[in-house]
């Protein structure tokens, strides 16, 4: 395979069930190497995506390539490429580890002396060797979760495809998982579904945000942070006629809105949201020539949490779920 | 391969090495072996086939047991994911999973052998038929977990899926029942359908390419249902927003002419549902509706093409278009299965195999032919007639068995009754229909029981069923003429028909009387000689002892001339005085004895022949074919080449082999072979001679006859009888020289029951070993395996 061909790429892929909608035109391509996090709210497209990515089910229109295989005609050699941990860590219960994982091996073409070495390669790294002997049913959620891993990643997949890997789990074992996900960056394409914001925004290095069956965003989640909407929190020493002269100082600014206006005593503090670049010198330049003396202006942290609910925002209002009255704009002009 | 080995790895420990797949299996052995065991008690018979009646409806309930966690549980934990993303097809999880459940289940009766090996310390039991049962018994264990496989298949509930597998069985094992119900093609479709009647075949121990078909040709439709069932559950291409509703021309024409046509569809199907005949005027409202369908179909030609490009749509179509030719390929394969088969009877007594002469009977019949059993007790005679009903049904489709419980089914004896207008009503018998003649035939007559006479008492014999016998005969009657009348000669120490001890001649004048012959024993009154048995077809000359005058002579040689036929059974060293008469037939009488020094009947000497070689272009020989006669001494009966007559056509039909010698030697003395004096084999043991002759005498009646003179007369003596084809040679004989070149071949047998004389003991070791050692048994290996299994993981 070409160095430069994509792990994998959505190129139109559609896919309806009955009248619904599971994914509506998604073209992707992510580099090999790459730790993909999908993010998305419930019923976004997330499990469909992987599914038809897993070749669980073909896509309804468009086209699949896994290493630049064909998921529809060239199934078997996608498969191949790939190590899947479903939702929930579907495993069976009445087996042993060490009887899955031979099992899983023998499922997976690797006969013979082979067997031991591919087990002894994930069992180590995903620390199961002190559990092989036990019944699946009596590990804990974390340990199947692990064992659910190595059976992934037994055939030494070019991609390993987890499907939200750490629900249910407690914050210890989340924590585990992650070092393990980290240390597995380096030889895998990862693509990790999850809700978990943080975590994506922690482990990843490109984000897929997808809300109902379309992708919104695709980027490494500082360019996307770049890109998205900013708080500003500007506190100024509290002049008598300052809620008269704001509106008109604002106007004077591109691309910002007032978000919320406090007066304490002899300070105020006016919250802002920007659109577009950085307004922070000309906010400075307007207060100073308005004699207005600045206490402190500086920038709200972003996080992927805000990106992520900017672009879920931004989709509802183009489609006119988000009442108008939740407007931020609104809301500062009723303050104001 | 690999990959479903693979998955057949998992699966089968999966059901049947843990504790709840022990258990169900110990539950299933013990149950099993109460059943037979209490079977055997009371039939008092070494087989299984009744066990394997109550197993094949027992599978019906423990089939789904096995099959309704291998896909449903899957869906249900989401395992079949993991299944379904590992680089395996469909078709490779569904083989494995079915291998495994069939596994499993051969795994569970693998131990019901151990029931022929306590069968063996009490009796003998029939292992060719009990391994016929079993491969039977297999064969729907493999069909019923194709059906659980499907059923597991379509739901994630493993109790659904349970309760589908039991209904979709039962169904399939109660379609007979409904086939009473139903008329024409629907019947036989319900019949064939009948899962329990195609292991009754096996159960029998006879093993039929139908039935095999049957089973292995349903079981592959169920396994491609299931992995199309799989893959369905994969495609949920669902629709897209308006895509269904294809942009159609002239819509409202389109939807008035579909409506017209189904009008039609619906009258035609009334038509077939209410039984109405099929005119002309159907015919065309079939070409009507196809026409009517076709307008709104070529007009919208263009859409529909486009409708079926978009992927989805052609893939459905294209697996229902699968699904259809499946089903096709199934019905063709069952069709032309139930036109072209072979059936083997793996019985120990070939007790399933029909004669020649039924066989070719039955190829002869050209209307339905209904055979009413009337059920009473004995339930093992009627399970012997009703197998032999079965049977004969299995040779020609014309054949209707239709069995009657009185108790249950008063209204059908009724019915019955006014039918054939019968004074009461019928009970524990067959009625024969064949056109407008019909026939009774009581349960008890196809039973024979034996007489023989032992150190001068008379004693009777097991009792053995004869049925075939009395059926065939009957139907013989029903489709020939009658046959006429069989007159032993009498007064010169023939063997006697009438008697029924060793020596006697009554078991073939019984089978003679069944196939529809009169039956006489005449001596040649002085007076009558010119009439002598003028009312005969056949007159037998069985063995004499005495030399017959030469009035007696002149007597047969005059029945000869009507254009009689005459048996003659000679026996050696016994002057019969017959050399005049066999003289003119290019016939001569050898004053020797035959001997085979390869050839001979079992533990004999070699003067007891064992005769196999016949002429197949002579019809005895031919009728004989594959037969064997033992005869216990013989003479020989050759051709003579000297003064030949012209108006005689002679033949030797039977000979010994190449080891034979026809040898001089005095009454009761053991023979020598001198090969200079003696006349070495083949031996000539049998001759046909058939003559027509012209007579000069205006108004004088063409000679005739025919004249059989066997080297033996003992052969068809009751001790004898039974033995290889003796009694075939002896009917096969009389029906050649009656000119009945219809009925000839090899005859019904009679067969015994292989009863079983047990003592209380026996009962009880038969029940400890199934009920008690073989579960426990089945059960300590399982354990031990699982405890294996544990170690090993």
């Amino acid at each position: 395979m070409n160095v430069d061909t994509p792990a994998f790429e959505f190129e139109h892929v559609s896919k309806y069930y009955g009248r619904h909608v599971g994914l509506n035109d998604v073209s992707l391509s992510i580099r090999r190497g790459a730790l993909v996090g999908l993010l998305g709210p419930n019923g976004a497209g997330k499990t469909t995506a992987i599914r038809i990515l897993t070749c669980y089910m073909p896509p309804s229109s468009g086209v699949v390539r896994v290493c630049g295989n064909d998921v529809l005609t060239h199934t078997r050699v996608a498969q191949r490429c790939m190590g899947y941990l479903p939702e929930n860590c579907p495993l069976y219960h009445d087996m042993r580890v060490m009887e899955y994982l031979r099992w899983m091996c023998e499922l997976r073409g690797i006969g013979g002396s082979d067997i031991e070495k591919a087990i002894f390669n994930v069992a180590e790294p995903c620390g199961i060797m002190p559990w092989r002997s036990r019944l699946i049913r009596e590990l804990s959620k974390g340990y199947r979760q692990r064992v659910g891993l190595a059976a992934a990643m037994l055939h030494e997949p070019e991609i390993l495809v987890l499907d939200e890997p750490t629900v249910g789990l407690d914050p210890i074992q989340v924590q585990q998982f992650r070092a393990l996900l980290s240390r597995l960056k380096e030889r895998h394409t990862l693509l990790i579904s999850s809700h978990v914001l943080s975590e994506i925004e922690m482990l990843c290095d490109t984000v897929v945000i997808i809300h109902q069956g379309r992708v919104v965003a695709v980027g490494a989640p500082e360019a996307l942070k770049a890109d998205s909407t900013r708080h500003y929190t500007l506190e100024c020493v509290s002049t008598r006629n300052l809620p008269v002269l704001l509106p008109g100082l604002l106007n004077r600014v591109e691309a910002v809105t007032l978000d919320g206006f406090e007066e304490d005593g002899r300070r105020c503090i006016i919250r802002i949201t920007g659109h577009g670049a950085d307004p922070r010198r000309a906010l400075a330049r307007l207060f100073t020539e308005a004699g207005i003396e600045l206490i402190d202006l500086h920038a709200e942290r972003i996080s992927l949490e805000d990106v992520f609910i900017d672009h879920i925002r931004g989709c509802a209002r183009e489609e006119g779920m988000i009442p108008m009255a939740s407007d931020p704009d609104k809301r500062g002009a009723e303050h104001a | 391969m690999n990959q479903i080995r693979t998955i057949m790895k998992r699966d089968w420990p999966a059901i049947i090495l843990v504790p709840s797949g022990l258990t169900i299996m110990t539950i299933f052995l013990a149950l099993a072996g109460y059943l037979f065991a209490s079977q055997v008690a009371v039939t008092q018979q070494a087989t299984l086939r009744y066990l394997f009646r109550s197993l094949g409806l027992l599978c019906v309930l423990v089939a789904p047991l096995i099959t309704m966690r291998l896909l449903a549980e899957e869906l249900h934990n989401g395992t079949f994911e993991v299944l379904a993303t590992a680089p395996l097809r469909d078709r490779d999880i569904v083989l494995g999973k079915f291998l495994a459940g069939w596994k499993c289940f051969t795994l569970w009766t693998l131990p019901m052998f151990g029931y022929l090996l306590a069968l063996e310390i009490v009796g003998a039991p029939d292992w060719g038929a009990a391994l016929a049962g079993y491969i039977g018994l297999q064969l729907l264990a493999a069909l019923l977990i194709a059906i659980g496989l499907f059923c597991s298949s379509l739901t994630s509930s493993q109790i659904l899926a349970a309760m589908a597998a039991i209904l979709v069985g039962l169904a399939l094992s109660l379609s007979s029942g409904a086939a009473h119900h139903a008329r024409g093609a629907m019947r036989g479709v319900l019949l064939f359908l009948d899962t329990q009647s195609h292991l009754g075949v096996f159960r029998r121990g006879v093993l039929d390419t139908r039935s095999i078909f049957f089973f292995v040709g349903t079981t592959a439709m169920f396994l491609y249902l299931t992995i199309r069932s799989i893959e369905s559950r994969r495609w949920k291409f669902g629709v897209v927003p308006g895509a269904l509703t294809v942009a159609w021309r002239h819509r409202t024409l389109a939807c008035a002419l579909f409506a017209l046509a189904g009008l039609l569809l619906l009258h035609l199907v009334f038509v077939r549902a209410s039984g109405r005949l099929w005119t002309a005027w159907q015919w065309a409202e079939l070409t009507v509706l196809f026409a009517l369908a076709l307008v709104p179909l070529a007009l919208n030609r263009k859409s529909i093409a486009q409708f079926l490009q978009r992927r989805r749509y052609a893939v459905v179509v294209t697996v229902l278009l699968n699904s259809l030719l499946v089903l096709a390929v199934w019905g063709l394969l069952m069709f032309l299965a139930s036109r072209h088969y072979y059936r083997k009877d793996l019985t120990a007594d070939n007790r399933h195999v029909l004669s020649a002469q039924t066989v070719a009977l039955l190829k002869t019949l050209e209307t339905p032919l209904e055979i009413y059993i009337i059920e009473d007790e004995p339930a093992d005679l009627f399970q012997q007639i009703n197998d032999l009903a079965d049977e004969y049904a299995a040779h020609n489709k014309l054949i209707v068995v239709n069995r009657i419980d009185p108790n249950r089914q008063p209204a059908y004896i009724e019915k019955l009754q006014r039918r054939f207008n019968l004074p009461a009503e019928p009970k524990g018998e067959l009625i024969i229909a064949y056109r407008d003649d019909f026939r009774r035939i009581p349960a008890r007559a196809m039973v024979t029981i034996p007489f023989a006479e032992l150190r001068g008492r008379v004693v009777r014999g097991a009792p053995r069923f004869d049925g075939e016998a009395e059926l065939t005969g009957v139907l013989l009657n029903m489709l020939h003429t009658d046959p006429g009348r069989v007159v032993f000669l009498a007064g010169h120490g023939e063997r006697d028909p009438w008697q029924t001890g060793p020596q006697g001649l009554s078991a073939v004048a019984e089978r003679l009387r069944k196939s529809g012959w009169t039956v006489d024993r005449r001596v040649i009154s002085p007076g009558r000689l010119a009439t002598f048995a003028d009312d005969a077809k056949v007159v037998v000359v069985a063995g004499p002892r005495r030399s017959l005058s030469d009035e007696n002579r002149a007597a047969l040689g005059q029945f000869l001339d009507r254009g009689g036929g005459v048996l003659l059974m000679l026996e050696p060293h016994q002057e019969n005085g017959l050399e005049a008469l066999i003289e003119p037939w290019n016939v001569r009488i050898g004053r020797d004895i035959v001997v085979d020094l390869s050839d001979y009947a079992g533990q004999a000497d070699p003067t007891s022949l064992y005769v196999s070689r016949f002429e197949e272009t002579a019809a005895v020989g031919k009728a004989m074919s594959g037969l064997a006669v033992v005869m216990p001494t013989a003479r020989r009966i050759s051709v003579t080449r000297q003064n030949l007559r012209p108006e005689v056509t002679v033949r030797n039909f039977m000979h010994t082999s190449g080891s034979g010698w026809a040898v001089y030697a005095e009454p009761h003395e053991r023979f020598s072979i001198n090969p200079e004096r003696d006349r070495r084999g083949p031996i000539s043991l049998g001759a046909m001679c058939e003559r027509y002759q012209e007579l000069r005498e205006p108004g004088r009646e063409p000679l005739r006859g025919r004249l059989l003179v066997l080297g033996d007369a003992d052969f068809a003596v009751n001790q004898y009888v039974d033995m290889a084809g003796n009694l075939d040679l002896f009917l096969n004989g009389v029906d050649w020289l009656a000119d009945r070149q219809g009925v000839l071949g090899a005859r019904p047998k009679a067969v015994g029951a292989p009863t079983l004389t047990m003592t209380r003991a026996h009962i009880q070791l038969l029940f400890w070993v199934s009920v008690v050692v073989i579960p426990a048994g089945a059960l300590l290996i399982g354990v031990s395996a699982l405890r294996k299994r544990r170690k090993a993981a």
